[in-house]
Order: structure tokens, then C-alpha cells, then sequence
């Protein structure tokens, strides 16, 4: 990578975008996006970081000054500690719950004929069509003690009492995993859509039948697609607010309402910054060990660096 | 039945297609093929391309259903026998490997599939490597091998099943030209030692004549003729076999006399030619001379050309490696091409006249 020949003009007229170094032209496309980034997400992070660390809250006023005691006060009470694990947990079931729902569709979506796989794309994205509100709304009429859902079981006759699943972790996971379904179909519909099909034929003419071929071939060469899908899915579950506000309400209430709450009812700053910036280091962890994992799995399926 | 070999191998089985059709809407894309392969020989299905070879392939394979006709398998009809119980080996064209298997881990596959045995997996899947040579390259994954030795991790995934039939479409295509002529070798050897029924797609004649026990010639979903390499070389049955493989001199031309076996052909340029084994009632034929059966040598500008013989100007002077070939124009017209040894011959030159003779019984007429 590091022998690019260098290529200069003598008489220092501008390069031409073509004639420059590959690695100098990625940088160039990407510098706006870059820019953009910076200004708009690393500095305020930044700030928010700076924020908790800075300042706390004692009866009611802010002191300032170079201090832990807002992550020390997270990590004293139990119940930020509930909700954070809550946080935690419903963003990974949701991821969990997501795969199997995601699969079949994304098989159709690379693999079907024309008419299917458009009705799945239209049927995968239409949750991201209707605002948020509205959605959860939507899915508390389903999830009601007196709801659909309940009237569906008890009428079926598999339940006479079915247990109420609003404002349950049941309740934010289903809703979640609905919308935030494309995030895992599409990129995982993309690493099926990448899968060469004569591999797939090849497996059948040795003597696999579809689903063999399917666990043994379809899914281990979707799984850089499958993570790229599950940690977006598990991302913005772990910082969704309005969902599962409205499905979850205080019985299941997450990191995003801890915040909020902070910032709006309590007037503590400082203190919401620290919850940000652990829910924020939380994430970013979460897809960092998934994404090394899966990488360590795959170095060398593609062959190893960029040396071929 | 009196001595067997002892063998760990199954006997070959004979391979037969009867009436064999596919037909995408409208358009018969193979159009009722009667293919006979016998047990352990190479069958090429050579034609141009989009003529249904892959398809007739791929129907062989069971990975496409066929519209109409029989596949048999030995006395098996397996026609409606699903893909993944057919116990064919297919040696994809461009490989197919597993990506996230190691060559072992793909050799591996079809086995398992059908064995749960590990002793006995690890056994075959070693002796798989060892026929291809690969035995040092177990644990590399396909990214980390050359083409070449891809290919051969699939050659070996596709025989450690000891399928009933080997198919192969197009097996050289994505490899340069030295490689494709070594593997060509090695995959015919192989094929032999190993004594499988065998398929070949392919778009080269040369690949065709060079690796084949017998080719059959396709064109627009049917099979032209099918013969041994020198069959269709020498005794093209048809015009589209005769002007496909190799280059020819066809000419048409009307039937002038009849001595015996012997017909004497007259071309519309009027050119004289010995035609042997035509059928008695034909008066017309179509007459193919191979280049290199005529030989060309300078004339006088007002010679005679008798029966046999041409005389024309030389036009150009090809060079193809250890051929050269010399285009005649004809005196009455047509064109001729022939050929010699490169470095043979009487120096020649543009612009010449010349008189190309050739022997009757090179000529081979088309009823
Ligand atoms: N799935 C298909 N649907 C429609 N037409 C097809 C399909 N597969 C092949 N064909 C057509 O059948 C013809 C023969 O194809 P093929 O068997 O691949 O030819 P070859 O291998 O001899 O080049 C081509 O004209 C191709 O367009
Ligand atoms: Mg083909």
C-alpha cells in the first residue's frame, strides 16, 4: 500500500482528480462528509462529555469544577443501574428478535422475482413512512389489555386471560424490532445479493438440500451483513426515546427517558450528560466488539489485506 | 460377470438423453437432443454460444427442469430426481468454491452430506487432495490459492462424492492460455484414471478435439452430429459442423460424372474435384477440403488445371505460429485457403501464381 508512486505535475498545475493517488482522492471525496461530521456530531459529544465531568447538582445548584461524582452517582443507585440494564437488554433482544424475522425476507428480497421482492421492500420500509408517534400509537391499540392482539388470542381460544404486553419490555422490543427491520434486511439483503448463486448450486449438486444449504452456506456468508444490520438495529434501540416512551411508559422506561427526565423535570444537566455519554460509550462498545468479532471470523474468507 | 476389479470406485455408468428439451416461454432453447455417453468417456457438447449446451448441462445436473425428454443414469431414469439426490459432480466455471471453507472444509462438503463418519471423511477427503496434489494446501482458503489450484480444490470437491457423472461447463474459460492447456491435460488425465462418465461444455474446438473420446456438435438446441474428434473433423455431417470446427474450403457444385464410388464435382467457379462415398442419387453437393491437405507451389501464368487442382494468384500470407496459411484467389472467383508448415515449403510470395493441388480422397462432399 505505502509504494504509490507519487505523481506530481512539474510545472504546478492542478492534478486532475483521475491522475491523483487512490488513498489522496478517498480522502478528498470524503472530506466534506468528514467535515460535516466533525462540526456536527464530535463537537457537541464533545461538549456533552466535557459537560459531565465539569459540573454537578447538589440541592439544587449547579456546582462547577473538575468532578466524577455524576458517574458516581449513576453507579450508587439501583435504579439507574435497572434502567441501564434495561437499556441493554431490550436492545439486544430486539437485535435477536430482529435476525430470524429478517432473514426470510431479506433471501426474497435478493433472490425473488421482481413483484416479490419489491412488495418485501415496500412492506420492510413502509414502518420508516408513518411518523413515530403515530406508530406507537398504532402499537398500543394492538398491545392493549382490551386490545387487538388480546382480543385475537382470546378469540382464537389459545388464552382466556392473555397478559397485557403495553408497558412491558415486550411491548418496546416488538415495536422496535418493526421499525427498525429495514435496518437489518437491506444490508443483509445486500451480502445475500453478493453471494455468488453457483455457490449456492454447487452446495445443492453436492448433495445439500435448502435448508443445509441455507444454514451452511447462505448464512455464514451474510454474517459481515448480518452485523452491520445488528449493531444499527441494537444502536438505536439502546437510544430510542419516543417508542419505548409511549409502549414502555414508566414500568419500562429506558436510558432516553432517564435523560430526558434529567434534563426537563430535574433541571439536572450535568448529571443527563453523564447518562448521554454512558449510554453513548455503552453502544459504541456493544458494536465494536461485535464488528472485531465478526472481522476476526472473516479475515481471511477475502483474502488477507489489500495485497491481491 | 467373472472377475471384478476390486475398486473403491463405482463402475462408470452410461449416460443417456432421449428427447431431451427446454423451452423458456416460446423459444426451445434445447430442442429434443438424443445424446448416448458411454461409461467412463469424455463427451464434449462443443457449439457456439447461446446454443443450449449449458442448458442441456444444467438439466443433466438438475438444476434445471427439463421441459420434455428422459435423462438416464445407467438404467436410473433420474429425470425427476431432485438436484441434491442426483449424485452428480459439477466443476463450475468459475469454481464456485465455498469462500469461508478451507480446501479441506470444501472437499469436505458433499461427503459430509452424506456420511456422518468423520474417520472416513477425513480419509476420502485426503485421498481427493492427493489425486489433485493439493494434500499441502488443506487448511488455505480458496482466497489464498491461485486459479489454478482452485480450479483443482474443485475438481476434487466434485470426485470425492464419486459421482455417477462428472459435468463440466466451460471449465477453461477464466484461465490464460498456458494454464488452460496444463489443466487441459491434467483434467483429461485425471478423468481417465479416475474412469468417469463425463460432460464437457465447451465454445473451443481446439479444447473440444484435443480432450474429448467423442464431441457432439450443437447448434440452435440440436446436436448436428456427434462423433469421435476425427469424425467431426474429417467427416463433418453437416455444413455447420463442416464451417465450425477448423477452418475448411467449402464449395458448393453439381455433381459432372460418376465412376464407380467416384463423383466428379464441378464448382460454380469451375474449379474440377474427386469426390468419394456420395450417395448415388445426389447431383449436387457441398465439398470440404481442410487447408492443410492442399498444397501450393508456383505455376506458369497459362498453365492447366486439372481435375484436383486450381489455379489462382496468392493474396496473402498468414503466419499462425507453427502453421502458415496462404489465402489463394481463384481463377473463376472463389477463394482457397491452405496451409503449410511454417518454414516448409517453396518460398512464396504475394501476387504469384500459383496451382494448388490436393489428393481426391481429401475431399469430403455433403449430400
Ligand atoms: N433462465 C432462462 N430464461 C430464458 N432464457 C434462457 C434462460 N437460460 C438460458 N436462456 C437462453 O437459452 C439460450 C441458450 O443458453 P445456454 O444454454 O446458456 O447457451 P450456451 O451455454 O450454449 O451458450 C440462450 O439464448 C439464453 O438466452
Ligand atoms: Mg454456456
Amino acid at each position: 500500500m505505502g509504494l504509490q508512486p507519487r505523481r506530481t505535475l512539474a510545472d504546478g498545475r492542478a492534478l486532475p482528480l483521475h491522475a491523483l493517488p487512490p488513498a489522496l482522492t478517498g480522502s478528498l471525496l470524503a472530506a466534506p462528509a468528514a467535515i460535516f461530521l466533525v462540526l456536527a456530531f464530535v463537537v457537541p459529544i464533545a461538549e456533552m462529555v466535557g459537560y459531565s465531568v465539569t459540573a454537578h447538582v447538589t440541592q439544587g445548584t449547579t456546582v462547577g469544577g473538575l468532578t466524577l461524582e455524576n458517574y458516581a452517582r449513576l453507579f450508587r443507585s439501583e435504579l439507574y443501574w435497572v434502567v441501564l440494564l434495561r437499556t441493554l437488554r431490550i436492545a439486544l433482544v430486539t437485535s435477536l428478535v430482529s435476525i430470524p424475522i429478517a432473514y426470510p425476507l431479506a433471501v426474497v428480497l435478493a433472490r425473488g422475482g421482481p413483484f416479490w421482492s419489491r412488495l418485501v421492500m415496500f412492506t420492510v420500509i413502509s414502518p420508516l413512512l408513518v411518523l413515530v408517534v403515530v406508530r406507537a400509537y398504532g402499537w398500543k391499540l394492538i398491545l392493549a389489555k382490551q386490545g387487538f392482539l388480546s382480543w385475537l388470542i382470546k378469540g382464537v381460544g389459545l388464552s382466556a386471560s392473555p397478559p397485557a404486553l403495553l408497558y412491558t419490555e415486550w411491548a418496546v422490543v416488538i415495536a422496535s424490532a418493526h421499525v427498525f427491520l429495514p435496518f437489518v434486511v437491506l444490508p443483509l439483503a445486500g451480502a445475500i445479493g453478493k453471494i455468488d448463486p453457483a455457490v449456492e448450486e454447487a452446495a445443492r449438486t453436492l448433495g445439500a438440500g435448502r435448508w443445509t444449504m441455507f444454514r451452511r452456506i447462505v448464512v455464514p456468508l451474510s454474517l459481515p451483513g448480518l452485523a452491520v444490520g445488528v449493531t444499527l438495529v441494537f444502536s438505536l434501540t439502546a437510544s430510542a426515546y419516543v417508542t419505548p416512551q409511549i409502549l414502555g411508559g414508566n414500568f419500562a422506561a429506558m436510558l432516553g427517558t432517564l435523560v430526558q427526565q434529567q434534563i426537563l423535570s430535574v433541571n439536572d444537566w450535568p448529571f443527563a450528560a453523564a447518562l448521554a455519554t454512558v449510554l453513548l460509550a455503552m453502544t459504541l462498545l456493544a458494536n465494536l466488539v461485535l464488528l472485531r468479532l465478526f472481522e476476526r471470523r472473516f479475515g481471511r474468507w477475502v483474502g488477507r489485506g489489500g495485497g491481491r | 460377470m467373472t472377475e471384478v476389479a476390486v475398486s473403491a470406485r463405482r463402475e462408470a455408468v452410461r449416460l443417456r438423453l432421449a428427447g431431451l428439451s427446454k423451452a423458456y416461454g416460446s423459444s426451445a432453447v434445447v430442442d429434443g437432443i438424443d445424446l448416448q455417453v458411454e461409461p467412463g468417456q469424455l463427451m464434449a457438447l462443443l457449439g457456439p454460444s447461446g446454443c443450449g449446451k449449458t442448458t442441456t448441462l444444467r438439466m443433466v445436473a438438475g438444476l434445471v427442469a427439463p421441459s420434455g425428454g428422459d435423462i438416464l443414469f445407467g438404467e436410473d431414469r433420474v429425470t425427476r430426481v431432485p438436484v441434491h439426490h442426483r449424485n452428480v459432480g459439477v466443476l463450475f466455471q468459475n469454481y464456485a468454491l465455498f469462500p469461508h471453507m478451507t480446501v479441506a472444509g470444501n472437499v469436505a462438503f458433499g461427503l459430509e452430506m452424506r456420511s456422518s463418519d468423520r474417520g472416513a471423511i477425513a480419509r476420502k477427503v485426503g485421498e481427493a487432495l492427493d489425486l489433485v496434489h493439493l494434500t499441502a494446501f488443506a487448511e488455505r482458503y480458496p482466497a489464498e490459492l491461485s486459479g489454478g489450484q482452485q480450479q483443482r480444490v474443485a475438481l476434487a470437491r466434485a470426485l470425492a462424492i464419486e459421482p455417477s457423472i462428472l459435468l463440466l461447463d466451460e471449465p477453461f474459460a477464466a484461465l490464460d492460455r498456458k494454464l488452460r492447456e496444463e489443466m487441459q491435460i491434467q483434467i483429461k488425465d485425471l478423468q481417465r484414471r479416475v474412469g468417469i462418465t463425463t460432460v464437457m461444455v465447451t465454445h473451443d474446438q481446439e479444447e473440444a478435439l484435443t480432450m474429448s473420446d467423442r464431441i457432439a456438435v450443437m447448434n440452435a438446441g440440436r446436436i448436428e452430429q456427434c462423433g469421435t474428434p476425427g469424425d467431426v473433423y474429417d467427416r463433418p455431417a453437416t455444413v455447420f459442423v463442416a464451417g465450425f470446427i477448423g477452418t475448411t474450403n467449402l464449395w458448393h457444385g453439381t455433381v459432372v460424372r460418376r465412376d464407380g464410388a467416384e463423383a466428379l464435382v464441378r464448382t460454380s467457379a469451375g474449379c474440377l474435384l474427386t469426390v468419394r462415398g456420395l450417395p448415388a442419387e445426389a447431383g449436387e453437393t457441398m465439398t470440404c477440403l481442410r487447408p492443410e491437405s492442399i498444397r501450393v507451389r508456383p505455376a506458369a501464368e497459362r498453365s492447366d488445371a486439372a481435375a484436383n487442382e486450381a489455379l489462382g494468384t496468392l493474396d496473402r500470407i498468414i503466419h499462425r505460429g507453427s502453421l502458415t496459411e496462404l489465402h489463394v484467389r481463384l481463377a473463376g472467383g472463389d477463394s482457397l485457403i491452405a496451409a503449410r508448415p511454417s518454414g516448409e515449403g517453396e518460398p512464396l510470395a504475394p501476387g504469384q501464381t500459383v496451382l494448388a493441388a490436393w489428393s481426391g480422397d481429401k475431399v469430403h462432399g455433403l449430400a
